[in-house]
């Protein structure tokens, strides 16, 4: 049970009169990255802020390694101060009145540790950092990624097991990002931490976690793998929000199993059910925009539809087709005039909800 | 919250309260709470409502206060406009005097009106040598209200123009491109949309109004005018013992009056939100082009300035250096130091500027640093304890200083275990500190918002405690905001004159409160001298924020 560093047990949460986080639960293992993950407003930086201690839970219970630091029903609460966690802000919160090296070192004068293990201390995280240097600068004299850095390097410095990151990327520009998340997740995995990590980009969060929690409206709507996330939603709001799709609406044919017929007007597709339903119900069948094919003969689950235009996107060409007034959407590799075009929705890729 | 936040909140809620208690209660005896024969009852009341003096001064103060009120409210409105919307010429250097009336006390104020523009100014002899007659009554009821009104525009002007401020220039833009002049663009959008302002500050204005007592004193002596303030302080002499039942139940009317107002105030910030007055971004603005309106704009601000402020103001500072004024005196044979020279060798008079100075930088000092531990005390916290504090906060701004310092003078005899310090500055710098409690807590208050909340939570993360927090990071990073805030205190310390008027004695002398004593006396020369120091005091702070950027305002 000690390889359990932080669990979550049914906690609610809620601000003001608003309920934020309505039962929550989520184990972290050692050395496990685990990406929060949802839209605005679902209650993922409150559930980050309740571990951290700040914010008070209404009920429920959190553990960090072996300690209880919240426990609604035995009335525990231990002060942030208490719980020895590393946490990065948003807006990385680097004090503007102190230098980098002031910043780093306030964790290891708080916790009395002698001057000159500090100085090599934070040296020693500095370098490691990149940031070796720039110790005697002030924060306002930093770039945005270096501020990242900083903000890393002073919750890294008196080794907790927990590291909790808030939207440690959204402040950097789209190039830099990509760069940082390999970077991140590389480091919290040498210095062997865990890491919880809230993010509203799914890119981000399938690139660096080894776990997905996916919150709405302060429940949890899917927790899993990023392939299990990606690739087995278990509802049609995980499959809408994990990547790019196709929705098209109708009504259930025959099912049988997990096999069942969608059909709309003038079309009828094969799905797999990703939840029970029954012939003759309204349902949603979903594809990944990248599932869609072109082909060159007629067979089972292939459309005969118009395309409507093709939009140069960079690396490919989205087509836009035209099926009873959805708009179907996919990718291929060169441009195509619009017309008439044989397209396949392979059945194990259409899920129905 | 920790025990000893509440107990900062607690201490807090005593000192205002305290003092008001005491009034209340005294208010409802037939003698001072002192004597041993006094029994509970509205005698009181029952006498000063019987007293046609009363009445009368009861209902000047309601013609000071709507006269206030339409006069400043208008014209703030407009000079707000004129400064923050428009190319008027000259913003640069108005700015600092607009904001003279607000540090100059209205005792300093009136003395220069009654030197330059009073029966034998030196401003009406010369327009009686020129046209045959003074053609104004300075100590009429008009005059008065005239005053009033006039210098309270910059109470009105702060307000509203901090709101023309947060308002980007983009809404009148896009009234400006949908077809609206410049004219229309003001009475339609703007204004309306500084509405919350205009109503607060005009409210203030007006309960103000009530509070006004200096003016009074100065120029309603000389035709026998009375306000509730000068009433009141003239009760003791009216019946020639110290009457403070009396005193206490004219005390409570006018709290009656204030406290409304101050809680209304609180309900129209409330309200304020539906305007949106106040938005983060998009405080990108383009001054609107006045065209020849500027220069008629800029007069109209000039006359305001030299009637509210040249006026008096050089005044009080010509008779500071002559020995008489009157018909045929010339200013060459009258030139003299000898005013000065009084005050420097009168030792009551000399400790007066001595204490002033002492209660304004060091007073003024221990001050901020209670309104710190105040506004901690409730920093981040929004529970009962802090709603407490907000309204214990909010009530000295109710309390004329006449009748705080008053409270304070009984909380000092009633008590016995403060009975040694009543003649000691302590006593006079707890009041000043409680009456302009409400002002400091807001220049406090407006230095913690500026700390970013996930600054102090980063710190309680690393390790910090809460007390560790406030010391090495909040406190630090506010750093600036409190030297500032030090200055602030130290100008409205250095022009308060109510507030020590009852705790006036060997030992406890200001500035402020010996020019009240003396205007008794009719010591004219003495008060010039001492007004002119005092503004030499307060032109020093001014120059101190001027020179290092302090905003004077928010």
């Amino acid at each position: 049970m000690t390889d359990i560093e932080l669990s979550v047990q049914d906690l609610h949460v809620t601000l003001g009169q608003n309920p934020i986080l309505k039962g929550v639960g989520l184990e972290v293992k050692r050395g496990e990255i685990v990406a929060l993950l949802g839209p605005s407003g679902s209650g993922k930086t409150t559930l980050l802020r309740a571990i951290a201690g700040l914010e008070l839970p209404g009920q429920g219970a959190i553990r960090i390694g072996d300690q209880t630091v919240f426990d609604g029903a035995a009335k525990v609460d231990v002060p942030a101060e208490k719980r020895s966690l590393g946490f990065v802000f948003q807006s990385y919160a680097l004090w503007p009145h102190r230098t980098v090296f002031q910043n780093v070192a306030y964790g290891l004068k708080l916790r009395k540790v002698p001057a000159d293990e500090i100085q090599t201390r934070v040296a020693e995280v500095l370098t490691d950092l990149g940031l070796g240097d720039l110790g005697q600068r002030h924060p306002h004299q930093l770039s945005g990624g270096q501020q990242q850095r900083v903000a890393l390097a002073r919750s890294l410095v008196y080794k907790p097991r927990v590291i909790l990151l808030d939207e440690p990327l959204s402040n950097l520009d789209a190039k830099l990002r990509e760069e940082a998340r390999i970077w991140l997740r590389q480091l919290i995995i040498d210095l062997d931490l865990s890491a919880v990590c809230v993010t509203h980009d799914q890119a981000e969060a399938m690139a660096m976690a080894d776990q997905v929690v996916l919150l709405r409206e302060g429940l949890i709507e899917q927790a899993g793998t990023p392939q299990q996330l990606y690739g087995e939603p278990d509802s049609l709001f995980v499959a809408e929000f994990m990547g790019a799709n196709n929705a098209l609406t109708g009504r259930l044919g025959s099912v049988s199993g997990a096999q069942a017929q969608l059909e709309g007007e003038g079309w009828s597709l094969q799905g797999r059910l990703r939840t029970p339903r029954g012939a003759g119900e309204a349902a949603t069948g979903v594809i990944r925009l990248e599932k869609i094919r072109l082909v060159d003969a007629p067979g089972p689950n292939v459309l005969r539809i118009p395309l409507r235009a093709s939009v140069y996107l960079g690396h490919a060409w989205e087509y836009l087709f035209d099926l009873g007034g959805t708009t179907l959407r996919g990718y291929g590799p060169v441009a195509l005039p619009p017309g008439e075009r044989l397209v396949e929705i392979p059945a194990e890729h259409l899920w129905l909800f | 919250m920790s025990p000893a936040r509440i107990a900062v909140i607690l201490l807090t809620a005593v000192v205002v309260f305290l003092p008001i208690g005491l009034l209340l209660w005294q208010s409802f005896l037939d003698a001072p709470f002192f004597q041993l024969q006094k029994h509970f009852g509205l005698d009181a009341y029952r006498f000063i409502f019987e007293d046609p003096d009363f009445k009368r001064s009861f209902l000047n103060s309601l013609y000071i206060s709507c006269g206030m009120g339409l006069i400043s409210v208008p014209l703030g409105g407009l000079l707000a406009f004129l400064m923050v919307r428009t190319d008027l010429p000259g913003r640069a250097w108005i700015e600092p005097l607009l904001l003279i009336p607000v540090f100059v006390s209205p005792m300093i104020l009136c003395f220069g009106y009654t030197v330059a523009v009073g029966p034998v100014g030196f401003v009406s002899l010369w327009v009686e040598r020129l046209v045959g007659s003074v053609p104004w009554n300075l100590y009429s009821m008009a005059s008065i209200v005239l005053i009033a009104g006039l210098s309270h525009v910059p109470h009105v002007y702060l307000y509203t123009a901090s709101a023309l401020r947060s308002l980007s220039s983009d809404v009148e833009e896009a009234a400006r491109v949908a077809g609206a002049g410049p004219l229309k663009v003001a009475a339609t959008i703007s204004l309306p949309m500084v509405m919350p302002a205009l109503l607060y500050s005009g409210v203030l204005v007006f309960f103000l109004g009530f509070q006004v007592f200096g003016l009074a004193l100065v120029l309603g002596d000389p035709e026998g005018h009375l306000v509730l303030a000068t009433y009141l302080y003239k009760l003791t002499n009216k019946l020639g013992v110290p009457s403070y039942h009396l005193m206490a139940a004219v005390a409570m009317c006018i709290v009656g009056i204030t406290v409304p107002m101050v809680l209304s105030q609180r309900f129209l910030l409330r309200n304020a939100h539906k305007y949106i007055t106040l938005k983060g971004k998009g405080s990108r603005q383009r001054p609107l082009p006045l065209g020849g309106w500027r220069w008629v704009a800029a007069v109209v601000v000039l006359v305001w300035l030299a009637l509210t402020v040249v006026i008096p103001v050089s005044g009080v500072i010509f008779r500071a250096f002559v020995t008489n004024w009157g018909e045929g005196v010339t200013f060459r044979e009258a030139f003299t130091l000898e005013n000065f020279k009084a005050v420097f060798e009168q030792t009551n008079l000399m400790r007066g500027v001595v204490n002033t100075v002492l209660l304004g930088v060091i007073g003024g000092g221990l001050s901020v640093l209670c309104f710190a531990f105040i506004g901690l005390s409730s920093h981040r916290k929004n529970n009962g304890w802090t709603r407490l504090l907000d309204y214990t906060v909010m009530t000295p701004r109710a309390i004329p200083g006449l009748l705080a310092g008053l409270a304070f003078l009984w909380v000092f005899l009633f008590f016995p275990p403060l009975v040694p310090f009543r003649k000691t500055l302590l006593s006079l710098w707890l009041a000043y500190t409680v009456v302009w409690l409400a002002y400091g807590m807001r220049l406090i208050s407006t230095s913690l918002l500026q700390v970013g909340p996930e600054l102090e939570e980063s710190a309680r993360v690393t390790g910090a405690s809460p007390g560790q927090v406030n010391r090495h990071i909040t406190v630090p990073l506010i750093r600036y905001g409190l030297l500032a805030s030090w200055l602030m205190i130290f100008m409205i310390f250095e022009r308060e004159y109510s507030t020590g008027v009852y705790l006036l004695g060997p030992g406890t002398e200001v500035i402020g409160s010996l020019m009240v004593s003396l205007w008794g006396a009719g010591a004219i020369d003495i008060i010039s001298a001492l007004s002119f120091i005092n503004i030499l005091l307060v032109s020093a702070g001014m120059g101190i924020a001027l020179r290092y950027g302090v905003k004077l305002h928010d």
